[in-house]
Formats: structure tokens, sequence, C-alpha cells
């Protein structure tokens, strides 16, 4: 057969089935043309059984409108608020000796990065890499455990690997 | 029970123990009957209890586990000291069996100060370990020098110590070892401070602050209440007297910042499992607001 209606066409007409140029020319093939009649049968029941399907659910889980825009709103802001696209080693530790200075001071956060640092590099390197990123946190946060306790530590562990590390 | 509510509690003890205190030594012989002892071991129910959270709170087999515990101990043994002390108060024996039965009060005394002992000497070899507390300046050396001159001071006027006549002469001993049993913490309160120091701020430098202030304010009190002070300087004795019970509420109190400091750590790890990207950046506007 040739001339059938194309995945876009039936797109703009199942979008918009008003009469306009586009949906014209489907209807006129589809007067014409028992297959694409019989495609767009099918595809209306499956539009109908979820439209009946989703009321089904609304129903069911008695949500409202506003409800329904108040969770949306929060999955936007969330994804808003999501993570820094990628921070440098620097900037990351910076971020880190922020979040327990004040728990533990200047100089313990200082000595426990420096501590984790010393034990998460090889000899023969002298800087973290986003590679060695994850054994520093582990090590930082294994520092700040016995010093702080476990609750520390998970805090640094949690915040440590919240943060996307990249190179440069 | 919500913190801030021990918090309360804490410090009405504080001020309680130190006017009660005050009232019987000056003048001298007010009588507060027990009181005293009854709110000592209040203080030391609440910090067996502190120490018990922040304990749990260090990973097995760590060496600041250690230390939470050995002072749960401290405070194990100082309950079992005042209730004790209070007892003999209120059943009389202090009238008949003051160098007998009472005197036995120094076996929790001493084992108290020695697990006391034992959990600063921890807390050190865990900051030890991340090289701090281990170089001290001239300053630190004076504070220790001065330590030590109370020694010499408390052990001239043993004679004045509570069970110092004691029928047995393990109890005399006991006693006798006091004030080096005493001094020795005080000497790790100079240790904690040069630590505290070298923290440079934040929530645990707190919870050292008010350990320090425990441990050089018990020897300041025993000075005052075996020396001639006493009798010379009624009103310098009470004070001494007076600070050394409101500190023995320090020690509660330094458990409770640190306990705080695991609630808040909590907090805030709960918050980055919900949504870590405001956290990150809420830590990048301190950044960039500190710059």
């Amino acid at each position: 057969m040739q001339n059938h209606i194309t995945d876009a066409d039936w797109l703009r007409f199942l979008d918009a089935p008003g009469d306009c140029a586009d949906t014209q020319r489907v209807r006129d093939h589809m007067a014409g043309c028992v297959s694409c009649a019989k495609v767009l049968e099918s595809l209306e029941s499956m539009r109908e059984g979820l439209a009946t399907e989703a009321g089904r659910i609304r129903n069911v889980v008695a949500i409202s409108d506003s409800e329904i825009d108040a969770l949306l709103g929060r999955c936007l802001a969330q994804i808003e608020a999501r993570p820094h696209a990628g921070w440098s080693v620097g900037e990351a530790t910076l971020l880190l000796r922020l979040l327990i200075e004040p728990i533990c001071g200047r100089g313990t956060a200082g000595a426990t990065i420096g501590l984790a640092r010393r034990r998460s590099l090889p000899t023969t390197e002298e800087d973290l890499t986003s590679k060695s990123w994850s054994i520093f946190i582990s090590n930082l946060s294994d520092a700040m455990s016995s010093i702080c306790g476990a609750a520390a530590g998970r805090l640094v562990r949690r915040a440590g690997f919240s943060i996307a590390v990249q190179e440069g | 029970m919500p913190l801030r509510h021990v918090e309360t509690m804490l410090l009405a003890g504080f001020g309680a123990s130190a006017v009660l205190v005050a009232y019987r030594e000056w003048p001298y012989g007010h009588s507060i009957f027990a009181v005293d002892q009854l709110l000592y071991t209040a203080a030391y129910a609440f910090a067996l209890w502190l120490c018990l959270r922040v304990l749990a709170d260090h990973t097995a087999g760590s060496t600041m586990r250690l230390a939470w515990m050995m002072m749960a101990w401290s405070s194990i043994f100082s309950i079992v000291r005042h209730t004790f002390e209070f007892t003999a108060r209120a059943a009389g024996w202090e009238v008949a069996m003051l160098h007998t039965t009472v005197s036995l009060r120094q076996i929790p005394i001493v084992l108290a100060l020695v697990c006391l002992t034992a959990g600063l000497i921890a807390m050190w070899a865990s900051f030890a370990a991340l090289g701090m507390g281990v170089r001290f300046q001239w300053i630190d050396i004076l504070w220790a020098a001065l330590i030590l001159v109370f020694v010499p001071f408390i052990i001239n006027s043993h004679e004045n110590m509570q069970d110092a006549h004691s029928a047995w002469p393990l109890i005399r001993y006991l006693q006798s070892a006091s004030p080096v049993l005493l001094a020795v913490p005080a000497l790790l309160a100079v240790v904690l401070h040069r630590i505290r120091q070298e923290m440079g701020g934040g929530q645990l430098a707190v919870v050292f602050r008010l350990l320090i202030a425990f441990l050089l304010l018990r020897l300041v009190a025993l000075s005052a209440s075996v020396t001639a002070i006493r009798i010379e300087f009624p009103v310098l004795a009470a004070l001494g007297e007076a600070s050394g019970a409101a500190a023995v509420w320090l020690f509660p109190m330094a458990a409770l910042r640190r306990w705080q400091l695991t609630v808040a750590a909590s907090e805030l790890t709960r918050r980055y499992e919900s949504n870590p990207g405001a956290e990150l950046e809420q830590l990048a506007d301190r950044r960039s607001g500190g710059a």
C-alpha cells in the first residue's frame, strides 16, 4: 500500500484531531483504507482504556489536583536542586572541610583530612583524583568516626559520596 | 526526653549544688542534711546515661569507645560512693562508724578516679593518632607545674582528710593517694586544653572545655576543704567548695554536649539522604560567603 499514514501523522492527528490540513488528509485516507481505519480504532480503544485506568488509579489514591500540583512542585524543586554538575577534587575537599569544621574545629578537620589523604594516596601520587575520591571518603569517614563517633562518620560518607567529583 | 530539658535540669543541678554547699560552708555549720549527696548521685546518673549513649556511637574496639566506657564506669563508682555517703548520713553511721564502715567510701572514690584517668588517657590517645595533643608549649608546662604545686600542699594537710583516721590501713593508704589521683586527671586536663586549642573551635571543643573545668575545679575544691584556707579565709574556702560541688555537674554537661553532636550529625545525614543537592548548595553558599 502506498501513502499510508505515517507515525508523525498519527501523533499530530491524535494530539489535535480538529480540522486542519494534516488531520483532514488522515481522515480522507482512512475513508478509503481499511487497515489504517483499524489502526485508528485500536489506538482509540487503547486511549480510552488508559483514561479509564488512570481515573481508577486517581480515585483509589484519592489525591486532589492541588496535591498533585504540590507533589510535582516538590519533584521539580528537587530536580532543580540536583547536585552540582561536577566539582573539582579541591572544591569537593573544601566542601567537606566546611561540613566537618563546625563539628570538630578547623584543626581537627585539617588533621583528619590530612590523615585520610595520606592513607588514600599511593606514595607515587601527591594529589587526590576523582578515582581516589571514594577511598579518600572512606578513610575520612573512618578518621572522623574515631574522634567524633559513627554518626559523624556516616555524615562524612553520605555527603562525600553525594558530591559529583570530576577532574580539573 | 528532649535534650533541652536535660540541659535545663543539669543547669538547675549546677546552681542548686553551688548554692547549697555555699550555704553550708559560709558561715560553716549550716545543716543541709545529705541533699548535696543526692544531687551528686543525680549528676552522675545523668553522666552515666549520657556516657552510655555516646559510647554506643563509637565503633566496637575503638579507643574513643574505651574512653567513654571508662567514664561510664567512673560514673557508676561515683553513684555508688554518693549513694553510700547519703545512706551513711541518713542512717547516722557518721557518728558511730566514721572511721570504720563510713571510711569504706574510699574504695569507690579511688575506683572512680582510676577509671576517669584511664578514660582521659584513652581520649588523648585517639587524638594523638591524628597528631594532636603531642606537642606542648611553655604555657602548658607552666599549667602543669601549677597543678603539681597543689599536691604537696594537700598532702601536708593530709590529717584533715575525711578518712585519714580510718581504722583500716588500706583505707588510709587510699586516702593518702587521693591528692595524686586527683592531680593526674587535672594534669590530663592540660593535655585536653592543648588539644582543644589545636582543634580551633567546633562542638567537640565545647565538650573539652567543660571536661577541663570539671577536672580542675575538683582539685581546687579538695584544696579548699582540707587546707588551712578553711580557717584563715572562710569565704575563699566556701567559694572553692561551692565551685567543686557545682563542678560535678560539668561532667554530665560535657557528655550532653558530646551526645548533642551525635544527634546533630544524624539529623544532617538524614537531610543529605533526602536532598543532597540542596545541602551541597548550602555548603557551597557558605564557601562563597566565607571567601
